[in-house]
């Protein structure tokens, strides 16, 4: 079962897809066997399952183990803890690295201003030598104006302001009240009072201390402060840089840890987790046990009997719009594969995708509205937010299971293209109907006081069902949000993401200050709307038509039919559909364990 | 010679500082101020200070220990108006001249400590308040005055002078009589008519006692008139009838004079007039009937050989003159420059009075050896010559708001016109000025011009002036300490190169201080920026060519580059102070690593880092 997608689609929206439970698909299998061999079974099924075409996605996972299990224990759940330590400590490294970086950025911050002052004068000094016309050489002076007026200032207030009492130019100003106007308005060539004073108007008393003033101004200045600044900023420069990249580091080198640490997923961490070790019969105080549950998605598509019975080697390439994507999306999933490759190669879709371009799923649109009806249910499930990126991977997958070959269409030949890859197993057929697989796997191992040890899968309840392409992308979408979650666990401990949508840093400050960061990313387009005008009207009619037949045993599924999938319910998805469903998926399984578990007289 | 440096304590009563009271202890401050030449400044209204047992004991300890010279500011106000012909304060400012010099003669001369006295006595050469508009004659109306010898029945100059007794009675006589007789007249011609008629009343009087017959005879005649003409005959009919009984102008005019005496010796005393503008109007007459007299030249000084007729005509105009007094208009005109004439010669009066007769027998009560000693009973230009102390009277500060520049005497033409009528009357060079720049400058004159219009008139000025005071010449009086540099640094320069020119190449250069600043504003700006001033003045630089040295710009000036130099490479780097991880530190940004090391303390990192 999906664990968004809840109803049959069909019954509602004929045409529209399939998400049918075959009502005999369904069977609770428990299997005992000495330590191990159920484990055996577990890992020959999902092989089995792959060498028959079948795409295996884990979807659940967690472990109790009882401390008294003591040698379990130690590997499984004490080795969380310790990967929970190492992640604490490589946090605060992070943080140590962030904080240290921050404190260089700040110096390197004020080196910069005074740099820039230089750097403006220098500037307009290299202007104004080429400037030609009176506008340029007036902005060229009004650089040399502005950068050396601050550094004057900075001189006045931080530097001559200690030269004390009746001496400095802050303190004199009793004296000449203009004196720090008119020292801003000296330039390097005011060193002689006499000049001064003819030149500015001024006494020459005052001009006397301007010509000292400005012989100091120009040594501070020269000899002093800017080589200073100069061989500070290339230290400090050098130490961002290495801070920064410390950073990075630490953030990669803790994010396997962390992956570790949420891999082994404590049974307990959940409600229904903990209320199931403290209602259920197991003493997990007294009694050595490890209960693990591991759930498998594993779906195939099919050919119905009259269609759908080729393979492809490849597939066709229609615009992107056809697919499904709107304008808008298309937009942002391009951008974001440009930005991609500034830093990567692309893959082969990948580049298409620039172009506008994807590859052709067997229904087209394959993004329709069913995946656009489910996709906020899969980020509301998993706590993740599924952008058109997201869309795109998901469906990019499905594409290339498509692509998929088995080594004897290649002529045993592991031959390879890009984006193209082998698998064992089959071709997969060209068609948009799948048999999907849910298989929990909840694994008891018991060790008792006596010695003996026994293992016990429980498999309650195994399901199949038959699927439509777009049931498909929601599931893969919801695999996706799934990876997406341990992605967004780590980068969220890292600091890489944050806010209640879990976006990027620089996403969150688009959404708090757009004005400063610039607008942000477009949400995905959900629940769409082409159920308007005739087509609306027609479904009408047929869902009345539907309703007031049925009593007579008449159907009008070809009026009700809104989309490209299947809508004959009686004569084709039960009759025909389901029969593949129980065959491909359902038998097989159960054969195959009922074989592997000894069941006399199986084959599978 | 040339110039000294000094400073003056300033005033105890100003913050009521216990180290300035008294001349003791105002004396050693000199040494606060990196110069051994002090003024000591009396408090205000008040000699008790001149009086305070064994102070010359004191003043011998630091003249001889410190070598401390010292000069002395004496007191200021109506104190010592020796300017006026108030009476009261003519009186106070006589006696309190006496007390100065014979508390001098008593503390350095009797004692044979010459040696100890003050390099000066400065006195504010106009204390008391203006004269010369309206309104002022009333301020002080009903005190008697006094003539310049501090006699207060004026007959007795009136007596020495006839020329200025016959313009008294010609011109000032009726203004007297109006005022100082209580009676109601609405007219000189009444005045004279009333007095007429007593003139004759005592004729016939007078014939009836001494010439019986001659008297039955007028008595006839008006009877048989009488009868004939039915009316008795008018005052003039019987004067044609009997001209010896007509009252002549003399007679007439002796009449209302002496009844102006015996009318004053009711009220006040005999001879007093009770309006200091009649007084000096009087004095200024004096002046000009004497201005052939080498005794009295200061007439000459001030006008020349003009009269005081072409004066009123240059006051009004050839056919309007505008008199000095106008017996019908009963206008007082006194020019400034009457004014200052007039106040020069008082204030020289007091050289030559003798002493009051009551401070006489003041002092004989308290010293009864004084009555042996011929010294106490001498003039004030006597006593001087004997102690031999330099007195120097100084342009005045501002007595009261609303009166800039109108103080008697101010101007430097009339300074030095007091000077060498000094000197030629009182046959003394013991008499001297001081000039003080912000005196000037707050009472709205500029100092840099008066020396150019010195230039003209007085181009010896400068030989007169024994000091000069200098402080910020501000248009306000403030005893404020300026800079070095700066523009009043340049601006007194000036003024002094002006007054060297005018002659003032020796003297004393004070700082005069207010009461607040510390010592060390003054050391530190003040005393600088003047030694500049006297390097340069020595040297005769012109003021547009003075170098650098003197606005403190030099190795070992206030301003030195070389000293500014090591403070901005100590903190060349202290606009990148506050950094966090490569900060500017205290101890530079070497010296925060430096200081970890064990042992680095930051004194001992202070030594090394600038090697």
């Amino acid at each position: 079962m999906s664990n968004v997608v809840k109803r049959d689609i069909f019954d509602r929206d004929p045409g529209m897809g399939i998400n049918a439970n075959n009502f005999e698909g369904e069977i609770t299998l428990d299997l005992t066997g000495p330590l191990g061999s159920l484990s055996g079974i577990f890992y020959s099924l999902m092989f089995e399952l792959g060498r028959r075409g079948f795409a295996i996605f884990k979807i659940e996972e967690s472990i109790d183990v009882s401390p008294v299990f003591k040698q379990y224990y130690d590997l499984t759940i004490q080795q969380k803890q310790a990967l929970e330590a190492q992640v604490k400590v490589g946090l605060g490294q992070i943080a140590t690295a962030i904080h240290d970086y921050e404190l260089v950025s700040h110096d390197l911050r004020k080196y910069k201003e005074y740099l820039d002052y230089f750097t403006k004068i220098e500037q307009g000094k290299e202007l104004l030598k080429s400037a030609k016309k009176k506008e340029e050489r007036e902005k060229a002076e009004q650089m040399i104006k502005e950068g050396m007026q601050t550094l004057r200032s900075v001189f006045i207030d931080q530097v001559d302001a200690y030269t004390g009492e009746g001496i400095s130019l802050r303190t004199i100003t009793s004296r000449w009240p203009t004196i720090i106007v008119d020292f801003m308005r000296l330039d390097d060539k005011d060193v002689d009072q006499k000049k001064i004073a003819e030149k500015y108007g001024i006494s020459e008393a005052e001009a006397s201390v301007l010509a000292t003033k400005n012989k100091l101004f120009i040594e501070w200045r020269d000899v002093l402060f800017k080589p200073t600044l100069i061989q500070r900023y290339q230290h400090i420069l050098r130490l961002a840089e290495a801070r920064k990249t410390s950073i990075r580091e630490y953030t990669e080198m803790l994010k396997p840890v962390i992956a570790r640490y949420k891999i082994i997923n404590d049974a307990l961490s959940s409600a229904g987790g903990r209320i199931g070790a403290w209602r259920g019969f197991f003493q997990p105080a007294s009694q050595a046990f490890s209960m693990d549950r591991t759930r498998i998605w594993a779906f195939l598509p099919f050919g119905p009997v009259e269609k759908y019975k080729v393979t492809r080697d490849y597939l066709d390439e229609i615009p992107a719009k056809q697919a499904g994507f709107s304008k808008i999306e298309i937009d942002q999933i391009r951008e974001f594969l440009n930005r991609e490759k500034e830093s990567r190669t692309l893959s082969y879709y990948e580049e298409l995708f620039t172009r506008g371009l994807v590859a052709a799923l067997p229904v087209e649109p394959s993004i329709d509205d069913i995946v656009r009806e489910y996709t906020p249910q899969v980020e509301k499930f998993y706590g993740v937010r599924i952008t058109p990126i997201d869309l795109f991977a998901a469906r990019q997958r499905l594409v290339n299971l498509f692509l998929r070959k088995a080594m004897e269409t290649r002529g045993g030949v592991a031959y390879r293209r890009i984006s193209d890859y082998i698998a064992p197993g089959v071709t997969w057929q060209f068609s948009p109907y799948y048999v999907f697989l849910d298989i929990p796997w909840p694994r008891t191992v018991i060790k008792l006081p006596n010695g003996s040890e026994m293992e016990d899968v429980m498999i309650e309840n195994m399901t199949v069902q038959g699927r439509t392409q777009n049931v498909i992308i929601v599931c893969l979408l919801e695999v996706l949000a799934r990876e997406k979650q341990l992605e967004n666990y780590i980068s969220q401990l890292v600091g890489e993401i944050g806010g209640s949508e879990l976006m990027p840093i620089e996403e969150l400050a688009k959404e708090q200050y757009p004005e400063i960061f610039g607008k942000p990313s477009p949400k995905l387009i959900t629940g769409g709307d082409i159920k308007k005008g005739i087509k609306k009207f027609k479904w009408f009619l047929g869902d009345l038509f539907e309703s007031l037949g049925r009593n007579w045993g008449i159907h009008f599924d070809w009026l009700r039919a809104r989309g490209p999938y299947e809508f004959a319910m009686d004569d084709r998805i039960a009759e025909l559909f389901q029969l593949e469903t129980m065959m491909q998926g359902y038998l097989f399984v159960v054969r195959y364990l009922q074989n592997k578990g000894g069941v006399p007289g199986i084959r599978v | 010679m040339g110039y000294q440096l000094a400073i003056s304590s300033g005033l105890a009563l100003v913050r009521r500082d216990p180290n300035l009271m008294g001349i003791g202890r105002k004396m050693p401050q000199a040494i606060f101020y990196g110069v051994n030449t002090i003024q000591v400044d009396m408090e205000t209204q008040t000699t008790a200070e001149l009086f305070e047992p064994e102070v010359e004991e004191l003043v011998k300890r630091f003249v001889d220990h410190l070598g401390i010279k010292w000069v002395m500011h004496g007191e200021i106000g109506p104190t010592v108006a020796f300017e006026t012909a108030l009476l009261p304060r003519w009186r106070g400012a006589h006696r309190r001249l006496h007390q100065y010099m014979d508390a001098l003669y008593e503390k350095f001369i009797k004692t044979n400590m010459r040696k100890y006295l003050p390099g000066y006595i400065d006195f504010h050469i106009s204390n008391e308040m203006i004269l010369g508009y309206f309104a002022e004659r009333f301020r002080v109306a009903g005190l008697p005055t006094v003539d310049f010898k501090g006699r207060y029945n004026w007959t007795e100059l009136l007596k020495e002078n006839p020329e200025l007794d016959k313009w008294f009675r010609n011109v000032m006589l009726f203004l007297v009589y109006g005022r100082e007789v209580p009676v109601v007249i609405t007219s000189v011609e009444e005045v004279k008519a009333r007095a007429r008629q007593i003139v004759f009343s005592k004729k016939l009087r007078a014939i009836g006692e001494q010439n019986p017959n001659r008297f039955r005879e007028i008595q006839e005649w008006i009877g048989s008139f009488t009868a004939e003409k039915r009316r008795e005959p008018t005052n003039e009919e019987i004067w044609t009838q009997f001209p010896e009984l007509k009252p002549s102008e003399d007679e007439v005019t002796q009449e209302i004079y002496e009844e102006w005496l015996s009318v004053s010796a009711t009220r006040y005393t005999r001879g007093a007039i009770t309006e200091e503008e009649i007084a000096y109007a009087i004095i200024a007459k004096y002046l000009e009937t004497k201005k052939d007299d080498p005794k009295e030249p200061l007439w000459k000084l001030f006008f020349g050989n003009k009269s005081l007729e072409d004066l009123e005509k240059q006051w009004g105009s050839e056919e309007r003159p505008r008199k000095l007094a106008n017996p019908d208009t009963g206008e007082i005109y006194l020019d400034p420059n009457i004014i200052a004439m007039v106040s020069c010669r008082y204030i020289l009066g007091h050289f030559e009075a003798p002493p009051l007769p009551e401070y006489l027998s003041e002092m004989l009560q308290k010293d009864p050896e004084r009555g042996k000693d011929p010294f106490y009973k001498k003039s004030a230009i006597d006593k001087l010559k004997e102690v031999k102390v330099t007195l120097v009277f100084e342009n005045p500060e501002l007595a009261e708001t609303g009166t800039e520049g109108l103080q008697r005497i101010i101007r430097g033409k009339h300074m030095y016109n007091f000077v060498k009528a000094a000197e030629q009357m009182l046959k003394t060079d013991l008499i001297r000025l001081l000039i003080d720049f912000n005196h000037w400058v707050h009472n709205a004159i500029d100092p840099g011009k008066e020396f150019e219009l010195l230039k003209k008139e007085a181009p010896d000025f400068g030989k007169y002036v024994k000091a000069v005071h200098i402080y910020e010449p501000w248009p306000l009086h403030e005893h404020a300490p300026f800079d070095i540099p700066s523009d009043e640094q340049l601006k007194i320069y000036r003024w002094l190169f002006q007054a060297r020119q005018l002659g003032f190449k020796d003297g004393i250069l004070v700082f005069e201080r207010g009461g607040g600043e510390n010592p060390l504003q003054i050391a530190r700006t003040v005393i600088p920026a003047l030694r500049e001033v006297i390097k340069n003045l020595e040297k005769d630089v012109d003021p547009k060519k003075l170098p650098l040295e003197f606005f403190g710009i030099s190795p070992e000036g206030v301003l030195s580059p070389e000293r500014q130099m090591v403070i901005i490479r100590e903190h060349a780097r202290d606009p990148l102070k506050g950094l966090i991880i490569a900060p500017e530190e205290e101890h530079t940004a070497l010296g925060k690593a430096a200081l970890e090391k064990p042992g680095m303390t930051p004194e001992k990192w202070k030594k090394e880092e600038l090697k």
